[in-house]
Order: structure tokens, then C-alpha cells, then sequence
């Protein structure tokens, strides 16, 4: 089995998040690092791989970003990944989702993966939808949050919480399958993995490598448009209900969360 | 005409909540914009009366398409098919995991732009612009279509069920 994984490079949580407010883009300067999310997903790739029940031949991390999104492939190999590809082209930046995720199935296409995972969201994107848009471009079935993965040779069981309740789905290989927070605890990279990172393969690919229509990428061409950034709106004072009557309390907080629709 | 197509989840015989929501949100929206808002209910057997219920949440006409449940990809079919064969300008959902499963898939199935997480739509010179918190919802980001199909993926919650 070969796994690919997604990864990220997104500002650092210390790092203070803000638009660019000529482009729209988010400000990209400061220090970085690896979509925490995606850590998830390498773990989940090393469990698959630890587990004995499919034998994994490669697991390969791939991002699109940046020349600095390199430390973001340097810290997935140092987690596990055997080596790692770089979409890098002036052509995808500004991309929207639509657009990225079309970007990355190419990329993805060449490696001909057995299985696709990613986290479920990047920190500054929080947009929940990347597996799904790359899904469908490979042609793969596809799984978000899933909380829990069992290997067989040729499929997935996987677990996920609904809406409705908890599923269990059985998913033919090959998938892309977007993990959960809560699917594992990733492991600490030791310093040997850290310091030999950097001698793992890297092959950087451009746009037209790995068969990107340039008319499809980038911010001129997505097809859902930044237009503006405003402030949100102020929030309202909470309602402050003293308790001096416990039953009379209640009534009151059952009768405000009624007036909301909220039970 | 600028309609709407709502997807519509529904489990153990109901309609979803944020479901009921985004038939709402759609059915102001495409009034706003001299259309009509539809939805579309995918399942094995689904109850008519369940179907015709939408009406009373202002869908003009309600698919229902024969599939497995809970699954996005039948559903991203069902209306990718819709979408392809109808008048439709934009595909609305109320969110949760489905709805951000079926509303990527579809974007990806017909080149649509998708905006997701939306707290707020408003009809404005003939086309939807969507507002949706980023950055921790520290900002709120407003976004339009180029693309023939808009597709609009609430938060949850974010649609007051009228």
C-alpha cells in the first residue's frame, strides 16, 4: 500500500492572523509550521504502517505552498513520511479551495496513492473541504473526520460522528479519508528523525509537471471571490439571571433557551 | 431564473434541523432573486409526505432521488444531476458533516466555487454574496461566484428555521 498525506504549512499559532487587505490573502509573514491537523494524519499513515495488517510501502507527504512550505515536508518526514513532494508555482498561489483541491489531485495523480489522509481542517483555513474537492477529482471515495480507521487489505472501516449520531462505513481502497483530532495523539519526532530529515527525498514539482491547467488555479481564475473583510458584529451583553428562587431559575433559563429554538 | 437547490438531510423520518434552516435561508434568498427554491431529498424509499413537508418552509418543488443514506457521493450525484439538467444558479446546505462533504464534492463535480462555514447570505445586484467568519471569527469575509453554480455551505445553526 502507498499512503499519501497532505500537509500544511500555516502560520504559527503565537503568530497573530491577519488579511492582506489588497488581496484578500491571509498575511503569511512570520514563523510557520506544520498544520497542526495534519500531524493526525501522518500518525494515523505510521499506526497503518506499524500495524502489520497491509503492508505499507511508502507513505509520502505532499503539500502545495511556498518555498518556506519545505519545513512543513522537513517536520511530516521527521514524523514518518519516507519522502515528500512540493507543488511550488507562482500559477497556484491565491488559489481558493476549489482550485487547490484540483491542484493537489494532480499532484496526487502522479503518485498514484492506495490511500489519500489529511487532517480535517487547516488551522488558518478552517475550511473542512479540501479531502472531499481532491475525492472527487481522483475519482476515490471519501471520508471526513473519520475518529477511528481499521485496515484490511483492500478497504476501510472507519468511524465518524454525524450530525444524526455515530457511523461506521466500510470504504474501498483507494480513498482519501480526512482524520479527526481525535483519532490518535501524534508522536514526538526524535532527534535523529529531525536532523535526517532534510537527506529524505524531496521532489519539487511545478504546475505544468504534473499537469495543472493553468486556467483553473490561481486567485484570478477560482471561481468563488474574495470581495471584502469586515469587523463581526459586536456581540450583545449576556443576560445575567440571579438565582434567589432555584425553581423560579429554572423556568427562566428553560424559558429563554425556548424563545431560541435551542431546546 | 435564479433558482436555489437545498439539500435536505433527514434521518429516522425527520427533516434535519439545520436542514429545515437552509430551506428557509433559500427560499427568502431566491425570492430576492426572482427564482424558486427546490430541494432535494436522496434515501431509500423516501415518505412523501416527509417530501411535501419542505413546502411548508417555502420549497416551490421538492426531488427526491433513490440512494443509500448518509453516504455524500449519492447525493452529490443526485444533484450534480439536477444541477446539470435544471435552471439552478446556487446549492445551498445547512452545514454539518454531510453538507460539507456533498457541498466540496459537487463543487469539484461542476467547477462551482464554494464557500463554507457561512453565518450570513444576502442577495445583492442579482447574485448571492456569502459572509463567513475566518480567522477565529476575530474577521468576517465576503465572498461571490464567478462560476455558473455558486455553492453555499452554512455553518451550523447559522439558518433560522420560518
Amino acid at each position: 500500500m502507498k499512503i499519501c498525506v497532505l500537509v500544511k504549512e500555516v502560520p504559527d499559532a503565537a503568530v497573530e492572523k491577519r488579511i492582506n487587505s489588497s488581496t484578500g490573502r491571509m498575511d503569511r509573514s512570520g514563523e510557520k509550521n506544520l498544520n497542526p491537523y495534519d500531524t493526525h494524519a501522518i500518525e494515523a499513515a505510521m499506526q497503518v504502517r506499524e500495524g502489520g495488517v497491509a503492508p505499507v510501502e511508502e507513505i509520502v507527504a505532499v503539500t502545495m505552498g511556498p518555498e518556506s512550505a519545505v519545513r512543513a515536508l522537513h517536520k511530516a518526514v521527521s514524523l514518518g513520511a519516507d519522502r515528500s513532494v512540493h507543488l511550488s508555482d507562482e500559477a497556484v498561489a491565491g488559489s481558493d479551495v476549489a482550485a487547490t483541491g484540483y491542484a493537489l489531485a494532480q499532484t496526487l495523480d502522479r503518485e498514484k496513492p492506495d490511500l489519500v489522509l489529511l487532517g480535517q481542517q487547516s488551522d488558518d483555513g478552517e475550511c473542512y473541504t479540501i479531502g472531499a474537492v481532491v475525492a472527487e477529482h481522483l475519482g476515490m471515495p471519501s471520508l471526513t473526520q473519520v475518529i477511528k480507521m481499521d485496515v484490511a487489505a483492500d478497504s476501510l472501516r472507519c468511524e465518524r460522528q454525524a450530525e444524526y449520531g455515530y457511523d461506521t462505513v466500510q470504504i474501498s481502497l483507494p480513498a482519501v479519508i480526512s482524520v479527526g483530532d481525535a483519532i490518535n495523539e501524534p508522536r514526538y519526532p526524535s532527534l535523529k528523525a529531525i536532523m535526517g530529515a532534510k537527506k529524505k527525498p524531496l521532489d519539487t514539482v511545478t504546475a505544468g509537471d504534473v499537469g495543472i491547467d493553468a486556467s483553473k488555479v490561481g486567485g484570478d481564475n477560482s471561481a468563488a471571490q474574495w470581495v471584502a473583510a469586515k469587523a463581526p458584529p459586536a456581540k450583545a451583553a449576556g443576560e445575567i439571571i440571579e438565582d434567589e428562587d432555584t425553581a423560579e431559575t429554572v423556568e427562566k433559563i428553560v424559558s429563554w433557551l425556548d424563545e431560541r429554538k435551542l431546546i | 431564473m435564479a433558482n436555489i437547490l437545498i439539500y435536505a438531510l433527514h434521518y429516522e423520518g425527520a427533516i434535519n434541523k439545520n436542514s429545515l434552516g437552509a430551506v428557509s435561508e433559500g427560499a427568502k434568498l431566491a425570492a430576492e432573486l426572482g427564482g424558486e427554491a427546490h430541494a432535494i431529498l436522496v434515501g431509500e424509499g423516501v415518505d412523501q409526505s416527509l417530501a411535501a413537508s419542505l413546502g411548508n418552509y417555502g420549497a416551490k418543488k421538492v426531488l427526491v432521488a433513490e440512494g443509500p443514506e448518509g453516504l455524500a457521493q449519492p447525493v452529490v450525484d443526485a444533484m450534480g444531476a439536477a444541477i446539470s439538467n435544471g435552471d439552478y444558479k446556487y446549492a445551498l446546505f445547512g452545514g454539518g458533516l454531510l453538507g460539507f462533504e456533498i457541498g466540496a464534492g459537487l463543487a469539484a463535480r461542476l467547477g462551482a466555487g464554494v464557500a463554507m462555514e457561512v453565518t450570513a447570505v444576502r442577495a445583492e445586484g442579482g447574485e448571492l454574496i456569502a459572509e463567513r467568519p475566518i480567522l477565529g471569527d476575530s474577521a468576517i469575509s465576503e465572498i461571490k461566484y464567478r462560476s455558473p453554480v455558486g455553492i453555499v455551505i452554512g455553518r451550523l445553526n447559522a439558518f433560522e428555521i420560518k
